[in-house]
């Protein structure tokens, strides 16, 4: 099972991860449906990356029991039987968990691992099983 | 819709408080593209001639490009055009940052600002929703103060773009701020919107933009990036920026040292991109869609502050070009620019062009306010920047620009300024560089280096020889507009060498159409044209005389690496007529009825033969 190694000191802020994600799993051409998320902090001058780390946490609050793992390890939320209550995007202790006109329910990170190749500063790796 | 743009133009009256919204038709998203010649065409079309910069009737054209705010590498560029306040002329100085992309998700392509407010306001477009609002709770704030305060009340998902004291005290070179520290820096667009009392513009937008063929742009993109990164060239260029060239322009004599004096700094291992690196580096940072981030976020703490930078230019024209002493002096000057919202460029010039006459004795201690304005003090250097921002005592003289500065104070100083058409030189000398030289000449702003950058080709190709040279910035000044008419940044072109074919693709990618380099490089001429044009409509008297080097470069070098080179008549010459050949105009440098409507500038012909400003 791979996970995604996220790196916050490598990131430029540069957004390219998120524009991959969204064009890859929604064919739209913007940052803001993405399943990551980048916060940028300044004056300070550091980046927030919000990315699932596969903790199961979501899982573990979800009252309809809509939350499973597929075959590449990555949490599933399954629109049919999601009651769209938000306790998942609340406890995600990440704050991973998306919400966007690009879907019905709350959606994270699915480890297609596009925005890895996009991401020359390398702030976003694969990293074999932990 | 139209694939590649948000859809819409806004025309602001800041007069009237009125907003229009004008759909982009495939027309002028096809035959104008975008950026750079949209507002070269709207620039031409719609002020009056001979208008006033700083006056009502003046307008500000904020454009996007087709691929800005798309996935497309580096897609990060945004430009900002109006008649210049500093040189008279066309203007457009471009931007990095994020605002680019959140325009166009608000379904905007360009913005067109007329008239003037009378009381401080802003411009806040969200989607649909577009207000101009008071704005007297930010006026008198910093440039990046503001942009601080803004996100506090508006909040963090607003980009926005501000304007400093210096821009709304009308100094004739004020930028434009955005995200910490991305300026449209050049020729005074702040001093614009300062005269329309407009602070600043908050943007926020949700609806994405249509792309043609989304999966080809991504697979494209990621090629393009897997190439970027892989290159020899992108561990140094994402490390160091623009500052990795500090170390080779002076080997190579051409940085910068007490207005233009010298070409080679002692002091240079205090002031590079290594020294960054060793006393004030934070973190790297990135435009939008940016895989290079060649920006460097920095902390003085010896003058405890934050600065995004220093940049090449600013090392050159703040750092060696004053004699300041290390990196942390180049910052805390930098800093106080950007809040103060003053291009740090033309703010290099205009100090050191005060320096050098206080050494000279040309300007005494009274005359400059008390201070000690001797090279390398950084103190006056910073006091002499608050002077100009707050037009002060001698300030207000400067605040000018260094050209109209030296007018004013008279006595054969005008030959001290190192400038071409009132536009402050960028960091490289040009004793000994021609082709870097007629770049500067010949570009359509005044002395900016990214109209064409020569000086490496410059060297290579034999710095004395001018042989080759006016085709050499020829053709670079066709490529580069075509960069700023598709809203993106040069830098994985010519940082990293992405082969410009794979920017045609892009384009055709994200917009469905069939453009060609062909097609692209013959539009570029037609803009080069307009920008040209603009100039002898509004500038009596415009042609050869206004494409001249400044006197510096007719003085020899006194030592270094190009010790004794000077520029001759006779070469100047010679590099004009070459150009002007290239590009068919007359010997006075102006565009032919003939040619104007060769490339397609008919109207612009008649126009320009009914003033009386062209031949037949």
């Amino acid at each position: 099972m791979n996970h995604i190694l996220v790196k916050p000191d490598n990131c430029t802020g540069c957004r390219l991860c998120q524009l991959t994600c969204s064009a890859q799993n929604f064919k739209l051409n913007t940052h803001k449906v993405a399943r990551i998320g980048i916060v940028p902090h300044f004056p300070e001058g550091r980046f927030e990356i919000h990315l699932c780390n596969q903790c199961g946490i979501c899982q573990s609050v979800c009252p309809a029991g809509a939350i499973s793992v597929d075959e590449h390890g990555a949490y599933v939320i399954d629109g049919a039987t999601c009651v769209d209550c938000g306790a998942c995007v609340d406890a995600c202790p990440e704050q991973a968990i998306f919400r966007s006109f690009a879907s019905m329910h709350p959606y994270m990170c699915n480890l297609c691992g596009a925005c890895i190749d996009n991401c020359a500063a390398q702030a976003l790796t694969w990293e074999e099983e932990r | 819709m139209i694939n590649g743009y948000g859809g819409s133009i806004l025309r602001v009256d800041l007069t009237g408080k009125l907003i229009k919204r004008e759909p982009v038709t495939p027309e002028l998203a096809h035959d104008w593209v975008g950026g750079r010649a949209w507002i070269a065409k709207y620039m031409y079309d719609e002020l009056p001639a001979g208008v006033d910069p700083l006056s009502p009737a003046n307008k500000v054209f904020i454009a996007t490009g087709p691929l800005s705010g798309t996935l497309w590498p580096s897609s990060a560029k945004i430009l900002w055009g109006t008649k210049s306040p500093l040189t008279g002329g066309y203007i457009d100085s471009n931007m990095g940052g994020m605002i680019m992309a959140e325009l166009k998700y608000a379904g905007v392509d360009m913005i067109i600002l007329e008239g003037a407010s009378a009381e401080p306001v802003y411009l806040m477009v969200d989607d649909e929703k577009v207000e101009i609002r008071d704005a007297s709770a930010y006026w008198g704030m910093g440039s990046v103060d503001t942009e601080y305060a803004m996100k506090r009340d508006l909040g963090d998902e607003f980009q926005i773009a501000t304007i400093g004291p210096a821009g709304e005290n009308l100094v004739r070179f004020a930028c434009i701020t955005h995200d910490v520290g991305r300026q449209a820096g050049r020729g005074g667009t702040a001093a614009v919107l300062g005269s329309k009392r407009l602070k600043a513009i908050a943007i926020r937008g949700t609806k994405p933009i249509p792309v043609a063929d989304i999966k080809g742009l991504q697979k494209h993109t990621t090629a393009a990036i897997d190439y970027i990164k892989n290159t020899a060239f992108f561990p140094t260029f994402s490390k160091y920026g623009t500052t990795d060239i500090t170390d080779w322009c002076d080997d190579v004599g051409v940085l910068p040292v007490n207005n233009f004096q010298h070409g080679q700094y002692a002091k240079k291992d205090r002031i590079n991109g290594k020294s960054i690196r060793e006393n004030i580096y934070v973190r790297d940072k990135g435009c939008y869609a940016c895989p290079l981030g060649c920006s460097t976020y920095s902390y003085s703490k010896k003058y405890g502050v934050y600065v995004e930078g220093p940049e090449y230019e600013t090392i050159g024209l703040m750092g060696s070009n004053l004699g300041m002493d290390s990196i942390e002096e180049i910052a805390v000057l930098n800093a106080e620019a950007d809040n103060l919202g003053m291009d740090s460029i033309s703010s290099g010039s205009a100090i050191a062009l005060a320096m050098e006459l206080y050494e000279r004795g040309i300007l005494t201690k009274d005359d400059v306010g008390g201070l000690d304005m001797t090279w390398g003090n950084v103190s006056a250097a910073r006091s002499f920047l608050k002077l100009i921002a707050l037009r002060q005592g001698i300030g207000a003289t400067f605040a000018d620009g260094a050209l109209a500065a030296a007018r004013t104070i008279g006595r054969d100083t005008e030959k001290y300024v190192v400038q071409v058409k009132g536009l402050d030189y960028s960091a490289y000398d040009t004793h000994a560089a021609p082709a870097m030289m007629l770049a500067y000449m010949t570009s359509d702003i005044g002395a900016q280096h990214t109209r064409a950058w020569a000086i490496v080709q410059d060297i290579n190709m034999g710095r004395e020889s001018t042989d080759g040279k006016g085709k050499l910035v020829y053709d670079l000044q066709h490529l580069r507009p075509l960069m700023e008419v598709l809203g993106v940044c040069r830098f994985p072109w010519l940082e990293v060498k992405l082969d410009w074919e794979n920017y045609v693709t892009a384009l055709n990618l994200v917009t469905g159409q069939h453009y060609t380099t062909e097609e692209l490089f013959a539009f570029s001429e037609k803009v080069w044209n307009l920008t040209r044009a603009f100039w002898t409509r509004e500038v009596d008297g415009f042609g050869r005389a206004f494409d001249q080097p400044p006197a510096r470069m007719f003085e020899p070098m006194p030592d270094g690496p190009t010790a004794g080179a000077k520029v001759t008549q006779t070469m100047v010459d010679q590099l004009l007529d070459r150009y002007y050949d290239a590009y068919q105009w007359d010997r006075n440098g102006l565009p032919t009825a003939g040619r104007l409507r060769e490339v397609g500038l008919g109207y612009v012909a008649d126009d320009l033969l009914k003033r009386g400003r062209i031949a037949e």
